[in-house]
């Protein structure tokens, strides 16, 4: 399956004005459950995109994180 | 922006976007700041992957408008220090009762205390309105209960005591210091924000290329001289002086009474248990360590810390001394003795 990163950013900001959604996706701390429920949540809204995609999100944001001294 | 959005977010950083002051917030919901720094708290919170993946980072306007409607809990007292002086066994007693709020040297207040060296747009009036808006957003109640909230600063925020004090008037605030010798040591074993070029040359004006060009304990002992001058400069704009070897009694003591909190017996011994770990290391139990810090105490340290610091030093405790006394002296701790 292919998705579009761009279709991930519009579901983020999307759940970002939905508290019920940031419930549903607060429910579980395992990574991997997390991307497949993001996944099919998002696929439930009509966002397509990919574990591969979230992941790489994932990953640039603890990147982000570790990097906070380099201004 | 839905007022409620927010609701359980704190910011984590200050940062810029183009030439505008943004923040960036994580959701920490109920989890209160139990860790020795806010760093920490919020790298656990980041383990979390929604944490990871969502952030609202929205212009500084939004911390003005949460301060409006959900200013927090007011501050009780900040904390200030010379570093290696005890400060972190202080703030992890005070976390040790849930009804406290204590941060930690938090990443967001040192961003907006140095706004002004990103933009030179930035002005004393917005970093006074920052600060607030800040120190309002982290003093958001996590438990339901905290009534008191207390901030441990960085070291080198002791040099703008005076635009803290513009921001909270009221706030009294505390300044630890330790024997130069022990504090030296201390940092030569592991070097913090003493590291050449971590604090801001602009801090030290036209002198920064001499001091960064000191040996490393020379370095040190100007930094930490600097830091000690500051504190007392303005200990007479509602600070009290407290050395290391105060610890841990001045907590539920001195420390207390002028932040006018009251404890209560079980309270003080939750507090007291804390003292059985070390600050930092939780494996260690918390020890005056004085005598082992002079022992391994390098010549060039001895010779920094006898130029640099000790004159500063003695100062500091004469004029802690000096306060005990003014205050021992006072007609209410008189007819508090009768």
């Amino acid at each position: 399956m292919t998705g579009n990163p761009a279709e991930l950013e519009r579901f983020r900001l999307e759940v970002l004005a939905h508290l019920d959604l940031q419930q549903q996706l607060r429910e579980t701390d395992d990574r991997q459950r997390f991307v497949e429920l993001l996944v099919s949540l998002g696929s439930a809204h009509g966002y397509r995109f990919t574990a591969i995609e979230v992941e790489e999100a994932l990953r640039a944001s603890w990147r982000s994180w570790i990097e906070r001294w380099i201004d | 922006m839905n007022r409620h959005l927010l609701d359980g977010w704190v910011p984590l950083r200050f940062y810029w976007q183009a030439e505008a002051p943004m923040i960036d917030w994580v959701y920490l919901g109920a989890k209160p700041f139990a860790e020795p720094f806010f760093d920490q708290t919020i790298g656990d919170c980041l383990r979390h992957p929604f944490n990871l993946l969502f952030r609202h980072q929205t212009p500084i306007e939004v911390l003005h408008q949460r301060h409006e409607t959900h200013p927090g809990v007011e501050p009780t007292g900040f904390i200030f220090h010379m570093s290696r002086s005890g400060s972190t066994l202080v703030t992890r007693m005070l976390a040790s009762l849930p009804q406290n709020i204590v941060i930690s040297e938090a990443r967001p207040l040192d961003s907006t205390l140095q706004a002004h060296l990103r933009s030179a747009q930035v002005s004393e009036q917005d970093r006074i309105a920052w600060l607030r808006w800040m120190v309002s957003a982290l003093a958001q109640q996590r438990l339901g209960g905290e009534t008191h909230f207390f901030i441990k600063f960085s070291g080198w925020h002791v040099l703008e005591l005076p635009l803290i004090r513009k921001a909270f008037p009221n706030v009294p605030w505390i300044f630890l210091y330790r024997d130069p010798i022990d504090v030296l040591v201390s940092e030569m074993e592991q070097r913090g924000q003493m590291i050449p070029y971590f604090l801001h040359q602009s801090l030290f004006g036209s002198d920064a290329p001499l001091v960064v060009a000191m040996e490393p304990e020379a370095y040190s002992a100007v930094i930490l001289a600097t830091l000690c001058d500051s504190a007392l400069r303005h200990r007479d704009n509602g600070g009290l002086l407290i050395n290391y070897t105060q610890l841990p009694d001045a907590v539920w003591s001195s420390i207390s009474e002028f932040f006018s909190v009251r404890w209560t017996e079980v309270e003080k011994e939750t507090m007291k248990k804390v003292t059985k770990v070390h600050s930092k290391m939780p494996a260690g139990i918390f020890q005056h360590d004085s005598s082992r810090k002079q022992e391994k105490a390098t010549a060039q340290a001895r010779e920094a810390a006898q130029r640099w610091l000790y004159p500063i030093y003695e100062k500091l405790e004469s004029q802690r001394k000096q306060m005990t006394r003014t205050k021992e002296r006072s007609p209410v701790a008189q007819s508090g003795r009768k």
